[in-house]
């Protein structure tokens, strides 16, 4: 995989973005839904406490609608104009499509989030916030939108349908965020080992993302969002080169 | 390769990938970077050495009410936080240290166990909800330490407290500390009111570490086996005693002495006889001890510091004053090397004496607690009949010297009491700390306590306390307790919110006080009016009175007015800027994007039409 056509697909992916006003509107739509959140359910300036957790606690639950938004169009609009036949004869492999593609969508995502910079700034002004605790909170949260654009992109890849490609990435992000709720671990916790269990739990994006967003960034969280963003975008490359062979 | 790119490789990736989550969630451990600000969740090396040196295993239950705690984000927060410390803290203990966290919802069995251990129900509604927030911890031997109810106050200590839950716990015997004190540390009943004093937080907080065993100074023996002797304040000891207190130094026991020049809160024998309090001998010394060790203590002098003095408000007078001899020891005073004091904030001190070596003595001073070099020495009599503490300011004749406050003292001494055998004069290793003055003890130089919640909750102002357990602890050979650092809050609230409300009610306060004094200043006017008529009955007003009374009563319904007034704006105030904020944070940035998409769109257009035109041109 050579990084330099990796880095001429994400460039001409990115660029394609803010061709059309999509970006702008799910940019815009980002951010006034986080600040939203925030200030109304999350209660933030009733609360009086100078952190960022108001406005961290609805991001799983943004990106799950926002980013399969992204993700839906990177392969299934490929494929319903047929450009992905086009694509695959350029002399650039399947894996640097892939991770081109995801690098820029991760990239764009990666800018709505860098924009809601205004919060950072209300609360340095409102009072003495942890700065290091914000940042690992900015890291997880970046992550985990690369973990569920990663789920998005691989299903995207599997229809020509972007309505289809977003609803079934929005029930696999979901089932991804709540495997570590109690809710879910119960109907577990009776016919499976304790270990089976807590590896279910360790699947949940929520855990992870809570873990880094306190301040402390874990081995093991890194590992796993790797892991989840590889597997899926391993799992990308194979669904493309079976579509292909059809 | 084209076996990869099936179906079943599709499978065969999946169960790869959830075998690797869950190997690397049980594997990978102990590699992190905490970017919290204060290291929050980086345990001290005293607490991972305690943890790590556990030998039998110690559980420790945290008690927590989710229900009644929903509307606390604030209990919430700290509850998540004390949540995270214990299971770091069972991370590293390898196994020994189980953490359960269990919630003792109403009527529950959970809330029965709950008020077995004497956890506190702190009620935090009308409603009748109560809050749950502490900690049991249990070992195998029957061994119980209860934390009744960690207060988000005092979460510095947080980690301190639990390290030394679970410090008590790994050790079968409580260690044995000698007590000897001249001063009211056990409360008792205050004869003037007939109510019972509290006992002074120092004193629980070493009841609560230690077993304690008593000793007066009519004794004639120190208790068996004592790991450390505490003197506080001691008065005319008997002969034997001293003997035996030389006899236990002398013999490797550890010493921790509070003498004084003059002890402010010593108390006679009945407090309600002024002129007992009056003629009542304050000094203490261990002076045949010290001779023979070679330590000079200043017993008829305290140390008045103009650097460091602090402001105390008298009585009758309004205004706070600087006392010379009521110090606020700090910053480079305070001995940042050695592990007593190294994370000691302020001890606060009254009318200290200082210590010195003598010429020809073996014994090394190394200082805890030092004056500044402001300082001289005056006469403990002057604080007799002080009225008027600034009056000592002049006279203080400022040594530029730093005075020894406090002291570890170290080396060899001889036996104070060698006359059995006075042709050998053997030396002896010394192990003791020496402050010089007791009333740093009491309550009022350190703590507050506080109410919360309806559980009264102690509220250091100084780290006196700590100063006084670390000794002992540090005496005991305990390094890995001590060296748990205190740390700073992580609690952060709104300071622009505040200072704005501080600001409000600084103008409520002002208000206020004017209508108070107007009132008092009409009160005084209607009474002048009626002596003037030269008559005693208040009911029958003159047409003057009434006048006055009638411009009382407006102005009263004016200032109510205008106090009502400066509250609305308190609220007003803080509800513009969470308008503003909220405004700025949901509609600035969207409103830029926009703004740019259009711009882009318009140039887009533009350069698109110019081309159109250059081509059809």
């Amino acid at each position: 995989m050579s990084i330099g056509n990796t880095r001429t697909v994400m460039r001409r992916e990115l660029i394609s973005y803010f061709a059309t006003p999509v970006a702008y509107v799910f940019i815009v739509i980002f951010l006034v839904m986080s600040a939203a959140f925030t200030f109304y359910l999350g209660g933030f300036f009733e609360r009086e406490i100078a952190d960022l957790e108001p406005f961290f606690r609805f991001h799983p639950w943004l990106y799950l609608f926002l980013v399969p938004a992204v993700g839906m169009r990177l392969w299934a609009e490929e494929r319903k104009y047929g450009t992905i036949e086009l694509l695959l004869t350029l002399p650039i492999s399947v894996s640097e499509a892939v991770v081109g593609k995801f690098l820029a969508a991760w990239l764009f995502v990666g800018l709505a989030l860098a924009l809601t910079f205004p919060m950072w700034i209300t609360v340095n002004i409102l009072g003495n916030p942890d700065n290091g605790v914000i940042l690992a909170a900015y890291i997880g949260s970046w992550l985990m939108a690369g973990g569920l654009l990663a789920i998005s992109a691989c299903l995207s890849a599997t229809t020509r349908n972007q309505i289809v490609a977003f609803i079934v990435s929005v029930v696999v992000c979901f089932g991804f965020l709540l495997s570590g709720l109690p809710m879910v671990l119960d109907l577990f916790r009776g016919w499976l080992p304790q270990a089976l269990v807590d590896g279910i739990a360790n699947l949940s994006f929520l855990v992870h993302f809570n873990s880094i967003s306190r301040g402390v960034i874990d081995l093991r969280d890194i590992v796993y969002f790797a892991l989840v963003i590889g597997f899926w975008l391993t799992a990308n490359r194979i669904v493309l080169e079976l579509r292909k062979a059809d | 390769m084209n076996r990869l790119f099936s179906a079943s490789g599709l499978i065969l990736l999946a169960i790869l990938f959830l075998a690797l989550t869950i190997l690397t969630g049980a594997l990978i451990r102990g590699a992190r970077v905490d970017l919290t600000e204060q290291g929050l969740y980086t345990l001290s090396e005293g607490t991972v050495n305690l943890l790590e040196s556990l030998e039998a295993p110690i559980t420790l239950e945290f008690y927590f009410s989710e229900e009644a705690s929903s509307d606390l984000p604030m209990v919430r927060n700290f509850a998540r936080r004390v949540q995270e410390l214990l299971d770091e803290m069972a991370e590293r203990a390898d196994g020994e240290l189980r953490v359960r966290r269990i919630d003792p919802a109403p009527f529950s069995e959970q809330e029965d166990q709950a008020a077995r251990y004497g956890l506190e129900a702190v009620p935090v509604s009308n409603a009748g909800d109560t809050l749950y927030l502490g900690i049991v911890g249990t070992n195998q031997i029957d061994g119980l330490e209860v934390l009744p109810f960690i207060s988000p106050a005092r979460e510095s200590f947080l980690e301190y407290e639990l390290a030394r839950m679970v410090y008590t716990l790994s050790q079968p015997d409580r260690p044995r500390v000698g007590l000897l004190s001249g001063l009211p540390l056990q409360g008792g009943v205050n004869m003037q009111t007939g109510q019972r004093n509290e006992p002074w937080a120092i004193h629980d907080q070493i009841q609560e570490l230690f077993e304690v065993e008593r000793v007066r100074p009519t004794d004639e023996q120190l208790p068996d086996a004592l790991d450390v002797l505490v003197l506080i304040h001691p008065q005319q000891l008997s002969d034997e005693l001293l003997r035996a207190i030389d006899r236990f130094v002398t013999e490797g026991g550890r010493l921790l002495a509070f003498v004084d020049p003059h002890a402010e809160t010593a108390q006679p024998d009945n407090p309600a006889d002024p002129m007992a309090a009056m003629s009542l001998d304050r000094v203490s010394s261990l002076e045949p001890l010290f001779d023979a060790w070679g330590v000079r203590f200043s017993d008829d002098r305290f140390v008045a510091d103009l650097g460091q003095a602090l402001q105390v408000t008298i009585q009758g007078a309004r205004r706070a004053v600087r006392h010379p001899a009521i110090l606020g020891v700090s910053g480079e005073n305070v001995n940042a090397d050695d592990v007593v004091t190294g994370e000691l904030d302020v001890v606060n001190l009254a009318s200290s004496g200082h210590f010195q070596a003598a010429e020809d003595s073996q014994v090394t001073i190394e200082p805890l607690l030092t004056s500044s070099e402001q300082a001289g020495l005056l006469d403990a009599s002057s604080l007799q009949f002080l009225n008027d503490p600034s009056e000592l300011i002049p006279q203080v004749g400022v040594t530029g010297e730093r005075m020894v406050l406090a002291a570890r003292l170290s080396g060899s001494v001889p036996s104070a009491f060698s006359d059995a055998d006075p042709e050998s004069e053997s030396l002896y290793p010394i192990n003791a700390i020496v402050v010089g003055d007791a009333d740093l003890l009491a309550d009022q130089y350190w703590v507050q306590r506080q109410r919360f919640f309806g559980t009264t909750l102690l509220d250091p102002f100084a780290s006196n306390g700590d100063f006084v357990v670390n000794a002992i602890d540090n005496l005991l050979g305990n390094a890995d307790l001590i060296s748990v650092r205190s740390r700073a809050s992580s609690r952060r609230p709104f300071t622009l919110v505040d200072s704005l409300r501080r600001e409000a009610e600084q103008n409520l306060r002002q208000t206020e006080e004017r209508l108070e004094n107007e009132l008092a200043e009409t009160e005084r006017r209607l009474n002048e009016l009626q002596q003037a008529r030269g008559d005693t009955d208040l009911s029958i007003l003159t047409a003057e009175q009434e006048a006055e009374l009638d411009r009382f009563m407006e102005q009263r319904i004016e200032i109510r007015r205008q106090l009502r007034q400066v509250r609305r704006e308190l609220d007003r105030d803080i509800e513009a800027l969470g308008t503003r904020v909220k405004l700025l944070n949901i509609a600035l940035m969207p409103v830029l994007v926009t703004v740019f998409a259009l711009l882009i769109a318009w140039r887009r257009r533009r350069v698109g039409r110019q081309s159109a035109g250059g081509s059809s041109s």
